[in-house]
């Protein structure tokens, strides 16, 4: 999915650099300072970096720097072609020195947020992308940018803020619908997340993502039909997306269909054999149908590997205490409460363990 | 049309083209001898199926099979197997004999389909069960048949109810006691003290006190005891004598510190209730209660509320005997007067409780509000089931609930009784897995079904891939409360070790009134106090020519099980001796006293009047929090009080000094408190410190 989503960045840099390339050519405010030869050297790069030859575009625009050394569109597209070259360094350096030459250089703003937020830096990504706004705020994607940052805050309403806006400047920006969906879902406002990651969908019919997370809040109003089917979508765009199996087993099981949902935990875990959530998983299934051996495997599958997975604990000593093998169950439910599971204290006194 | 309706409920196909054969010599030509001897079965098998006023189903049985086995089709012998077995402990095994009986014979007894309705709803075949009641009822004459029509009327609902009770059974487990405690002769009605360290129960087994068997050829009824120890229950004893005679002796209740038993004695027929007390760690002579308790009527069961004060019991006393009004057993309630030394009051239970029908097997949890009882009535799934009321604050009772499949089924259910922890419950019950006729069982209380937690994860935001766990919300549950303290121990000579016999006064101190009183064993020192939730408790151990204990517990509402173990060394009334005052309060930063000291300080002022030559030295002792100044003067302040008050009740004033120690000789060290786990035991330990005391100066 990461993989996914750096093609959709690479994609953006292209359109950008392409648009601002037509730009140049439109009106060329810069051909008032810049000479002729580095304008030259300029439109090479950017014919250089449509070929998606970025080490050419980094020689072309490095040399209309030569030539012009004031030139700051030329460092702004050099550091897109530097961040193509995954040269993050260098990149950065070009957008500062761009917005050196050029205080109202949006752009590079944006950019510098995203390689700070790529580091991690939020503090400063937010800073870029708010100054970003502050210089354009006509561009979706400087909201859009500075809403993920206030999501990973939890600051939801500010994400809110920031993702209407987005939307009302792009109406079928899929990546933003969804994201508002989700933060309608971490608000609660389950309706409202539903017409989000629908309308999310039907921006872009191929938004795995989209389909799954209308599938989640469809299971988490109780509605598993639709959970069901929403999750299905997903995974007939992508066949191997395990988190869809194991949510749409979770929406079976929560239908009662428990063969079916350990058809999906089983799945989910042909797709990725380390994934301790589908063991466990897998053992609440077996709960249900009474097979509680089979519940004990999957759950001391899960805790080999997660020795800390406190439901684990919990659910496998539900399988214990039916199996009347009081001692492993306790013993199970302390685990539990040692990881911070609630429940399990509670089992603990609604239990033979605290006879 | 019958034959249709047959299939349609279909009951025995396999019995459709049988034949009725009767005991006939026509029908058995080459089997004189055999037909003889079977003839002959039937007659005994006829004697005891007959017996007026009261038949013996059970009795007949063998004679009835041997007959059958010879003669497998005949139609009457049949049905009155069936209605025998329907009779016996054995009452699953009617409905195949009903079943033959009416495939070979469709009009062998007018009330065939009643009796295939009790079958089937033994079986818990509940919609089978509804359909022959309808069709009996279609048939019966509701004038004639008067008795039986009201039974299939009453039946049809217990059924309905049965049926939804089995589709939501309540969890748990039920297992035999075990070898230790069954035997194959039949075990009933256990009982036991608040702790259930000690039960005992009713068993008709060949070593039965005087060997005698009764009319039923049983051996007589005898109380066995056994005890829990290392996780184990020891093996069941005969008590002996006693609590056993020569005549039926049943167990019937425990007091919550095993210190009195209630006993049934069929009196020639009039069954009463005999009360045993336990002295020297020796059971006394069982004494017949009192005239309002064991009447000229039944009395079958009882239960003493914790405190000893009330008793209730089963009678079917007439509710006017002036009027001669319909008898049925009810519940009633006693009243302990103290100073008449007898029972008195008898209230019958208002029809929250009492149904129509009989109720019977009273259990009242140490808790003294949650009461357990059988009845034919309310909502029931078949004979007497189990129903759990709670004894409000008025007085009232909240509206009896079954207490659910498979405790209850469509048989008898009585005597239930539950540990003090509500944790797990003991019944009587004839299943196919005991060791033969009825046995005890214990019931292990799930709760709600625990409920696996599952876990899931999505990518919330498009463009960054990061896969998010989704929130889980766990399970809410009612936590299993039982609310309700137990105090044991043993009571001892502070410097000889040796167990004494002492008198244990529970205080209600908000009210400074004495809830109950009780003893210890002269023999063992034990002693164990039921302590319901709600209430603050002073208790005062007294023992002559000693210096009386005071404790304190304060048992929140709503709170959870709880047991203490304390034991209790009693001082003699000797110079330097020190006795913490538990139940004096002061309200917080202040030296005024009080009310809830009253009972304290008058235990103080009645040693003082008791020992005219005594001398006491008052103390008063603060936690280590705050200034040492501060709570130097406060703790002054405390002891003086209490030295004002003895004043005023006229103990000479040269008798009695005051000092305040504030928090110079703590009970716990700031160290200790300090390693202290939780919060609560700090507190608690801070709370010892803070305390009054007295010192004997000189006697």
């Amino acid at each position: 999915m990461k993989q996914k989503i750096g093609l959709l960045l690479s994609g953006f840099l292209l359109l950008a650099i392409t648009t601002w390339s037509q730009n140049q050519n439109a009106k060329n405010n810069d051909s008032l300072f810049i000479s002729a030869a580095a304008q030259e050297k300029f439109n090479a790069g950017v014919g250089a970096f449509e070929k998606q030859d970025f080490a050419s575009a980094v020689t072309a625009f490095s040399e209309a720097i030569e030539v012009s050394p004031q030139f700051a569109k030329a460092y702004l597209n050099r550091g897109y072609a530097y961040l193509e070259m995954k040269n993050t360094a260098s990149a950065k350096a070009d957008f500062l020195q761009t917005i050196n030459l050029d205080k109202s250089a949006h752009q590079a703003f944006f950019e510098l947020g995203i390689i700070a937020q790529r580091a991690n830096n939020n503090t400063e990504a937010m800073g870029s992308y708010s100054k970003a706004i502050e210089l354009n705020a006509t561009e979706a994607k400087y909201f859009y940018q500075r809403a993920v940052l206030y999501f990973g805050q939890k600051d939801f309403p500010a994400a809110k803020k920031d993702l209407d806006a987005a939307i009302l400047l792009k109406k079928d920006y899929a990546f933003a619908l969804n994201d508002r969906g989700s933060v309608f879902r971490e608000m609660g406002d389950l309706p409202n997340a539903i017409k989000d990651y629908q309308a999310a969908t039907v921006a872009d019919s191929k938004l795995t993502i989209a389909f799954n997370n209308l599938g989640s809040v469809y299971r988490k109003s109780g509605d598993y039909d639709k959970a069901i089917k929403a999750y299905s979508d997903a995974i007939a765009l992508d066949s191997k997306f395990y988190l869809a199996y194991n949510n749409r087993g979770f929406a079976k099981f929560s239908k009662g269909d428990f063969q079916g949902a350990i058809n999906d935990f089983n799945k989910t875990i042909e797709l990725k054999d380390d994934y301790a959530f589908a063991y466990n998983n897998l053992a609440s299934a077996y709960i249900k149908l009474e097979k509680y051996e089979e519940a004990i495997q999957a759950c001391g599958k899960a805790i080999n590997f997660d020795s800390k997975y406190g439901y684990a604990y919990l659910n496998r000593g539900i399988a214990y205490e039916m199996l009347r093998n009081v001692e492993n169950a306790c013993s199970d439910w302390n685990k539990a409460v040692e990881f911070g599971i609630e429940s399990a204290a509670v089992f603990l006194k609604n239990s033979a363990c605290s006879n | 049309m019958k034959k249709i309706f047959l299939l349609s409920i279909g009951f025995a196909p396999l019995f459709l083209w049988a034949q009725n054969v009767e005991f006939d010599k026509a029908n058995f030509k080459d089997k004189k001898v055999e037909l003889k001897e079977a003839i002959e079965n039937l007659r005994v098998g006829d004697y005891h199926y007959f017996m007026a006023p009261f038949p013996q189903y059970p009795q007949g049985i063998p004679f009835y099979e041997r007959a059958n086995k010879f003669n497998p089709n005949n139609a009457v012998l049949n049905f009155k197997l069936g209605n025998s077995y329907l009779h016996s402990n054995q009452k699953f095994k009617c409905m195949s004999y009903f079943q033959k009986a009416f495939a070979l014979n469709p009009t062998v007894d007018p009330a065939i389909h009643y009796y295939l309705g009790c079958g089937a709803q033994l079986l818990k075949d509940w919609d089978k069960a509804v359909a022959s009641y309808e069709l009996y009822l279609k048939t019966a004459d509701p004038k004639k048949d008067k008795e039986n029509v009201l039974s299939a009327t009453k039946k049809i609902d217990e059924c309905k109810t049965g049926k939804k009770l089995v589709a939501a059974p309540v969890r748990v487990w039920i297992d035999n006691l075990g070898r230790e405690i069954n035997s194959d002769a039949p075990e009933f009605g256990m009982i036991m003290n608040a702790d259930a360290t000690e039960i005992y129960f009713t068993s008709r087994r060949p070593t039965s006190t005087g060997g005698l068997k009764d009319e039923s050829n049983d051996w007589y009824e005898d109380i066995y005891s056994s005890k829990f120890e290392n996780g184990y229950w020891t093996t069941a004893e005969n008590v002996g004598a006693p609590l056993n005679t020569k005549g039926h002796d049943a167990a019937v209740a425990l007091s919550p510190d095993g210190t009195k038993m209630i006993i049934y004695i069929d009196d020639n027929g009039d069954g009463n209730l005999y009360e045993s007390v336990k002295k020297n760690n020796v059971w006394g002579k069982p004494k017949k209660m009192d005239n309002d308790i064991s009447s000229s009527y039944h009395e079958s069961s009882a239960w003493y509320s914790p405190d000893g004060n009330k008793l209730y019991f089963v009678s079917d006393r007439p509710l006017d005997s002036q009027r001669g009004d319909a008898k049925d057993k009810d519940i009633y309630v006693a009243s302990w007067n103290k100073n008449k030394s007898r029972w008195e009051n008898v209230v019958r239970l208002s029809e929250t409780v009492n149904s129509p029908y009989d109720e019977d097997g009273i259990f009242l949890h140490p808790d003294g509000k949650t009461m357990y009882f059988s009845s034919k009535g309310h909502q029931n799934m078949g004979g007497y089931d189990i129903f759990k009321t709670v004894i409000l604050a008025d007085g009232t009772f909240k509206k009896p609930v079954n207490v659910g499949f498979p405790i209850n089924t469509p048989d008898d259910d009585v005597f239930f009784v539950v540990s003090a922890n509500g944790k797990n419950g003991y019944i009587t019950s004839f299943r196919q897995d005991g060791f033969g006729e009825k046995d005890l069982y214990k019931i292990t209380f799930l709760g709600e079904e625990k409920q696996p937690m599952l876990n899931a994860e999505d990518i919330l935001l498009a463009s960054n891939g990061t896969v998010v766990r989704e929130k889980v919300i766990e399970q809410k549950f009612e936590i299993q409360k039982s609310e309700l303290a137990l105090l044991k121990g043993v009571i001892r000579d502070a410097k000889t070790n040796q167990p004494l016999e002492a008198s244990i006064e529970l205080i209600n101190n908000e009210n400074n009134t004495t809830i109950a009183e009780f003893n210890s064993d002269a023999v063992t020192g034990n002693f164990l106090v039921s302590l319901p939730a709600g209430k603050n408790y002073g208790i005062a151990v007294k023992v002559d020519g000693y210096l009386f204990h005071s404790e304190n517990f304060e048992i929140p509402s709503e709170s959870e099980y709880e047991e203490f173990s304390k034991d209790v060394y009693m001082k003699k009334v000797e110079v330097g001796e020190v006795i913490v005052l538990r139940n004096i309060f002061f309200d917080l930063a202040k030296f005024s006293l009080r009310k809830e000291s009253q009972n304290e300080l008058d235990r103080l002022t009645k040693l003082m009047q008791d020992n005219p030559s005594l001398r006491i030295q008052i103390s008063g002792h603060t936690d280590s929090r705050g200034s040492a100044t501060l709570n130097k003067e406060l703790s002054a302040n405390r002891a003086k009080a209490v030295v004002d008050y003895l004043i005023t009740k006229g103990i000479d004033k040269k008798r009695l000094e005051s000092q305040g120690f504030g928090k110079e000789q703590p009970i716990i060290a700031d160290e200790a408190i300090a390693k202290l786990k939780t919060e609560k035991a700090k507190e608690e330990a801070h709370q010892s410190n803070r305390r009054t005391e007295f010192k004997i100066i000189s006697k």
